[in-house]
């Protein structure tokens, strides 16, 4: 497949990405799209990871790079990547905008806050106890984020 | 437990590393750039000794299910205690940004810091996290914050 054809069909896809997933928020609200429906932010990757390889680049600056060297003939379609990368960023920005915390939690203690130890996700241990699990002075904690 | 409460975060999209100082109870974060620093994870990992040795263990806390959660544990061998917060209680108690731009950037998050290639197992897909550390401490002395320095943990 040449790049022209590979570009269109990647802009394509992100396209309709972008409106099946706004229809799902604007249905089912942001929650619940983090929650159940983040195969649609995966998808895009995949298409990525397919233009990567159609275009033969090991990696995004790669393909950015191979993008800004293209010849003449797909310049036109070069913006057009360019202008599905910003309606990308632009859906997300968006999605950000509706991420808010409820403000009831600001006056917890966050040593009371509930944790479950992954190899025992039945048992419920306070933050507290999992500071106090080891004789060290501090803790480090580090967050695994999958979603937003 | 007073004092400092040091976040530090990594996004490894942008592969930028910030680290925000809190004083307690003030929400206004003083955000250090150290370096580019995609690796944090490996940082950390490298630097278990040593922040063993000033009494810090680390720990993590993910918010996504048992699943994500051990595919992550059995792919980065990781050594680190895990626990499950669904709920991001204590995320959203550090009033943490939530940020669906930061954990779907086009860079890939590369576990073994080498670039892959079409012959080789893509990795998963880790640029969906971010990490972020928070390092608890009531005073740090001046000989903890030599070492830390050392590792360019602080």
């Amino acid at each position: 497949m040449d790049r022209k054809k590979s570009l269109l069909k990647y802009s394509s896809q992100v396209t309709s990405i972008i409106a099946a997933a706004r229809s799902l928020v604007q249905e089912k609200g942001v929650e619940n799209f983090i929650k159940n429906e983040m195969v649609h932010i995966f998808e895009n990757y995949q298409a990525l990871e397919t233009l990567c390889e159609e275009m033969n680049c090991v990696s995004v600056e790669e393909l950015e790079q191979k993008l800004l060297e293209s010849c003449e003939d797909i310049v036109e379609t070069v913006k057009e990547f360019h202008s599905t990368e910003s309606a990308w960023n632009k859906f997300l920005s968006d999605l950000d905008a509706q991420l808010l915390y409820p403000e009831d939690l600001e006056c917890k203690e966050f040593k009371d806050f509930q944790l479950r130890p992954l190899d025992q996700p039945d048992q419920i241990l306070k933050f507290s106890q999992v500071l106090k699990s080891n004789s060290n002075e501090f803790k480090w904690v580090v967050f695994l984020r999958f979603a937003g | 437990m007073g004092g400092l409460f040091t976040i530090c975060w990594v996004t490894p999209m942008t592969k930028s590393h910030s680290v925000y100082f809190i004083p307690k109870g003030k929400n206004n974060f003083r955000n250090f750039k150290i370096k580019k620093a995609f690796d944090a994870y490996f940082k950390l990992s490298c630097t278990q000794e040593v922040l063993e040795k000033i009494g810090c263990s680390a720990i993590f806390i993910s918010f996504s299910d048992v699943l994500f959660a051990n595919k992550w544990k059995e792919d980065v061998k990781d050594a680190f205690p895990i626990y499950l917060d669904s709920d991001r209680s204590l995320y959203k108690y550090f009033k943490m940004q939530r940020s669906i731009t930061q954990v779907s950037s086009y860079v890939k998050y590369q576990p073994s810091s080498t670039k892959w290639t079409k012959a080789q197992k893509k990795p998963l897909r880790y640029n969906l996290l971010i990490f972020n550390h928070i390092f608890l401490s009531s005073d740090l002395g001046r000989e903890k914050k030599k070492i830390l320095r050392e590792c360019n943990a602080l």
